[in-house]
């Protein structure tokens, strides 16, 4: 009987699953140039990357973010969420791909393989955006995974770099059971993997399903994506890998990967499930003010910059599972306008960070002491940044905020919001501390500091700018957020 | 519309400084004094173009002026308004003159990062006048928020010897009380949106959102908590003496002379009109606030060893007549308030430009180390004496109108008010004097004294002015009081209505001549925006309170 490949990928899948295939072409590039004598064979290998990265953004963006059109019958869909965290992911990984070309040594033998990782590890994170099938989720996440494991242990010889690499495997092997376990109870109590499917059971034949199999198959899946966005208490091993990975990893591993575990969250319970969200309410409102109380009082007693970033990414995690929990139009925007910023200005600080840290320095603190006067633009770049984390204006950082605490006092979740407002004052502490040390503290000892890198430059500049002019004028990425969600 | 080559004149005003700081951004950091010399130009052109803004302002007209209304934010409703009326015109003029007198004040203090300096301080000035203008309540968090980071650099990078603990003593607190403020913006906001259908930051159009008292008064407490602290209020002071003292010389004149006053600002602007009921109600409480900040600020200037310190605590005194001239609710402590808070910026402006003077001679500011320096810097001393005079409110200056328009406002609204404040102009006059006479009088007892030099023409040319304006107060008080009038009165008529929802529009009219004592007793709110307005303080021919008398 002859095999009818139209039912296996019509043009209309092909089309969903673009960007993946421009990433894999390029990721296959990079491995095979890496075989050829190239000169400046770090800045090629860097180039053909950033080119693919760029590609799959212009393919994707043509998606348009309204609209909703399944793929390879309901694995993926192509809907406005999908497109524009997608773009999120791939901005995400384009910085991390040019900060990495100024941080790695041009003398590492297996760069290659680094951007082709990097990439692999973008496809996972695109599968995990765009699919509405627990399997395929799990796919893109083992995807992803993977990739970050072996990205994590880089430095294969620096023991810091593979003990990080060895605990991220371990936990994150344990976050991938529990989920599969979950996803194992989800199929169990409703007889699909489809997340419409299951809505679709779940209200024709509702008083047929067991409860515990449900609500037990979706704690699970919210544990395993708690552990790969670092909520507490799942949150044990972002520092410790966050300190050990090579920065560039961290800084890659830090915006990404989150808003590709937000959108299964975002899928899952805030999407087609919504009809269980009453059930959760209590829950990510719960999670969401322990993580960003933790992440920000630990925060604060961080000497180590990298472990700080690491607290304070927990802390912006934690405000995201608030504003998750609003569970209106309006949060979902909020959550999608907050990921996309978190990336530029999160990118920025990293991006500076791994400027700096090329030559083993500044990781800690001391090292910032008077680099004001030692660097005036990468110091003015770096505390816009962290601005901006911090939620001030006229940075990106506060109109963000701001509309995720909309969100939530929409809902009626003003204590809620009262707390995460609460926050962002012990968050200011320890961003503008880093300013302290930079512009008000002299220099405890003599620190080599590395100048401007084309590749980390760019990122520092390109995220400059975002951050500067979200921050006064969001206009058309709020708007796209909003048409996302199907908001006018 | 007023313009300025084709800008609109707010625009220009507000933007000025910032524009002139991008620039200057851009500009390599070995041109060094040139710096400043670029950063005091652009202050005092954005000084001078703020002249039409008084002289095209309308007389007898509560309506807000030279109004700029633009798309800012459409998903948020926020919208790029702004105006000025009486409250806020003579704030801006302060923040505008103010700023090119601190940039002269630190022309030889200080001497590294002149470039960071000069950009922090524009951008500063730029925020400063923003909050004042802003008409929108987005726009104008977005200001109050913006001028934390370039104070929080003043003074934690050219600050004194324990700057670091008072620059984040103040980012903390201030944060602490305005993100309190942003949920309630956001509370106000979303009940608007839910009462008119329409999402708006719009100051104007949320006046009249209808709340349920128990959420109205959180409201309130929200927003006053931010302007309390900034004012600062007793007990929300502590960080005042910190910042002060370990601030350089031109950020204790800017945190003394405008951003003390956003808080009086705010609660003019926005406590009173959102929140007219609860506003009522509170007046009490923070009267009480306001009299124990009075007096403890005074009694606690009266102990202090280090010149800037006292001057730091005699602020929160002075601002404690502000608050309670504003809760005093009626016209004349309303007026008061606002030429007091202009007063203060002058006054006690000066006073830290003095300071810093006769600290970069001595770099001491202890009394303990001077004495008899009238017989070394006779100049100074005069100066001196004068700005001194004007502190404590002597007629002929300016202190004196604010603060007897605010006794009297006080008076009228209870008479033990009245007293007890005026017991503080008394200790004002107290620890002024004894301050003065300790360091100026008598013989030279340290050697160092001795050689002091006196001002020279820069620090003279930056003092006139700040007498110019004193004297101008003092004595032709009525160009300001004039222009200030008829917006309490729109106010204070708002609140009123508010307050009593069954009487007639008649009555809130403002000017109707039906001044009834019995019916203003009868009220809960003494019901003067039907008195005509404040006779003018230089024509007051007698001092009904003896306190001023006592003093001198």
């Amino acid at each position: 009987m002859p095999i009818d490949f139209s039912q296996f990928a019509s043009a209309q899948d092909l089309h969903a699953i673009m960007p993946m295939i421009v990433l894999t072409v390029a990721g296959i590039v990079v491995l095979l140039a890496d075989l050829v004598k190239l000169p400046l064979r770090s800045g090629v290998l860097a180039t053909i990357a950033f080119a693919g990265i760029a590609a799959a953004v212009v393919l994707t963006f043509q998606m348009g973010f309204t609209g909703r059109q399944p793929a390879y019958s309901g694995m993926l869909v192509v809907d406005g969420v999908a497109v524009f965290l997608s773009l999120v992911v791939l901005v995400g990984t384009g910085l991390a791909v040019l900060l990495s070309a100024s941080y790695l040594p041009a003398t590492t033998s297996y760069l290659g393989e680094y951007y082709a990782l990097v990439l692999f590890a973008a496809i996972g994170m695109l599968i995990m955006v765009m699919s509405e099938d627990l399997m395929a989720i799990f796919l893109g996440l083992e995807i992803l995974s993977m990739a970050l494991y072996v990205l994590a242990g880089f430095f294969r010889t620096a023991r810091r770099s593979t003990e990080a690499a060895l605990k991220y495997f371990l936990l994150g092997a344990f976050a991938s059971g529990f989920l599969l376990f979950g996803i194992g109870l989800l199929y169990g109590a409703t007889g699909t993997t489809q997340v419409p499917m299951m809505q679709y059971v779940l209200q024709m034949y509702g008083q047929y399903v067991s409860p515990y199999l449900l609500l037990g198959g979706l704690g699970l899946i919210l544990i395993g994506m708690g552990f790969k966005a670092g909520v507490v208490p799942f949150h044990m091993w972002v520092p410790d890998v966050y300190e050990g990975a090579p920065s560039a990893v961290t800084a890659f591993m830090s915006a990404a990967p989150k808003a590709a575990a937000l959108a299964v969250v975002l899928r899952i319970f805030a999407g087609e499930l919504n009809m269980l969200a009453r059930n959760w309410v209590d829950v990510f409102l719960v999670l969401g003010v322990l993580t960003m109380t933790l992440g920000n009082l630990v925060a604060v007693a961080q000497d180590n910059m990298k472990r700080m970033l690491a607290y304070s990414g927990i802390a912006h995690i934690g405000y995201l599972f608030a504003g998750i929990a609003a569970f209106n139009g309006n949060s979902a925007s909020a959550v999608l306008y907050y990921l996309a910023v978190y990336s530029f200005m999160n990118m920025g600080a990293f991006a500076v960070l791994a400027m700096l840290n090329r030559r083993g320095r500044y990781e800690f603190l001391d090292d910032y002491a008077g680099l004001s006067s030692r660097q005036p633009v990468i110091a003015l770049a770096m505390t816009v940044f962290l601005v901006s984390l911090a939620g001030l204006p006229p940075t990106a950082g506060f109109l963000s905020k701001l509309y995720l605490f909309k969100a939530l006092i929409e809902s009626n979740q003003v204590p809620t919001a009262v707390l995460a407002m609460l926050n962002s004052v012990v968050s200011v502490y320890y961003y503008l501390r880093v300013v302290v040390y930079m512009y008000m503290k002299e220099p405890v000892s003599e620190v080599q500091t590395p100048g401007m890198a084309l590749g980390a430059g760019l990122a520092v500049a390109i995220s400059l700018v975002m951050v500067l002019v979200l921050g006064v004028h969001p206009g058309s990425v709020v708007e796209w957020a909003r048409m996302a969600v199907g908001m006018p | 519309m007023v313009t300025i080559f084709g800008i609109p004149l707010l625009t220009a005003v507000t933007w000025l400084p910032a524009l002139g700081a991008v620039v200057l951004l851009f500009l390599p950091k070995s041109l060094g004094k040139i710096h400043h010399y670029a950063a005091f130009a652009i202050s005092l052109a954005t000084a001078l173009i703020s002249i039409p803004v008084y002289t095209h302002f309308p007389l007898g007209t509560a309506s807000y002026q030279y109004v700029e209304d633009l798309a800012w934010i459409p998903t948020l409703g926020a919208r790029y308004h702004i105006g000025v009326d009486g409250i806020s015109l003579f704030l801006v003029l302060l923040t505008t003159f103010i700023t090119p007198l601190a940039l002269l004040s630190s022309w030889t203090s200080v001497e590294h990062r002149i470039k960071e300096y000069v950009i922090a301080l524009l951008v500063l000035e730029t925020a400063m006048i923003g909050v004042f203008v802003s008409l929108d309540l987005l726009l104008f968090y977005f200001f109050w928020e913006a001028m934390l980071i370039p104070m929080y650099l003043l003074i934690g990078i050219w600050g004194g010897a324990r700057r670091l603990y008072a620059t984040v003593k103040f980012v903390l607190y201030t944060m602490f009380g305005s993100v309190l403020m942003l949920v309630a913006i956001l509370v106000l906001v979303l009940q608007g949106y839910q009462h008119t259908g329409t999402l708006t930051f719009g100051l104007l159009e949320l006046m009249h959102t209808p709340l349920s008292p128990g959420a109205q008064a959180l409201m309130f407490s929200a927003f006053a908590l931010a302007f309390a602290i900034k004012v600062p209020m007793f007990p929300f002071h502590t960080w005042l003496p910190d910042a002060h003292v370990e601030a350089p010389t031109a950020g204790s004149v800017i945190l003394a002379g405008v951003l003390l006053k956003m808080g009086v600002f705010g609660f003019l602007r926005f406590c009173l009109p959102l929140f007219p009921a609860v506003a009522i109600k509170a007046a009490p409480i923070m009267v009480t606030l306001a009299l124990i900040g009075i007096v403890y600020g005074a009694l606690v200037s009266l102990m202090q060893k280090d010149v800037k310190k006292l001057v730091a605590y005699s602020s929160v005194s002075h601002l404690g007549f502000c608050v309670l001239g504003i809760f005093a609710l009626n016209m004349q402590g309303v007026t008061g308030s606002l030429v007091q808070a202009v007063n203060h910026g002058l006054s006690t402006g000066a006073l830290f430009l003095l300071i810093g003077m006769i600290y970069e001679r001595r770099h001491t500011r202890q009394i303990a180390d001077f004495g008899g320096l009238a017989h070394v810097l006779p100049v100074f001393a005069t100066f001196f004496m004068i700005t001194m005079l004007s502190s404590v409110g002597v007629p002929g200056l300016n202190g004196f109108v604010g603060e007897f328009l605010i006794l009297l406002g006080a008076f009228r609204a209870n008479w033990v008010w009245g007293t007890l404040a005026a017991t503080g102009v008394i200790l004002g006059a107290v620890y002024m004097l004894w301050m003065y006479q300790r360091v100026f009088y008598g013989q030279v007892t340290h050697e160092a004294n001795k050689k002091l030099r006196d001002l020279n023409l820069r620090e003279v040319l930056i003092l006139l002015p700040v007498f110019a304006g004193m004297v101008w107060i003092g004595v032709f008080s009525p160009a300001m009081t004039k222009r200030i009038e008829p917006s309490v009165e729109g106010l204070l008529a708002a609140v009123r209505s508010e307050q009593m929802p069954a009487a007639t529009v008649g009555q809130a009219e403002p000017g109707t001549p039906q001044a009834a004592p019995a019916e203003a007793a009868a009220t809960p709110l003494p019901a003067d925006a039907a008195t005509p307005p404040t006779p003018s303080e230089s024509a007051a021919p007698t001092d009904p309170h003896a306190a001023h008398e006592a003093g001198h």
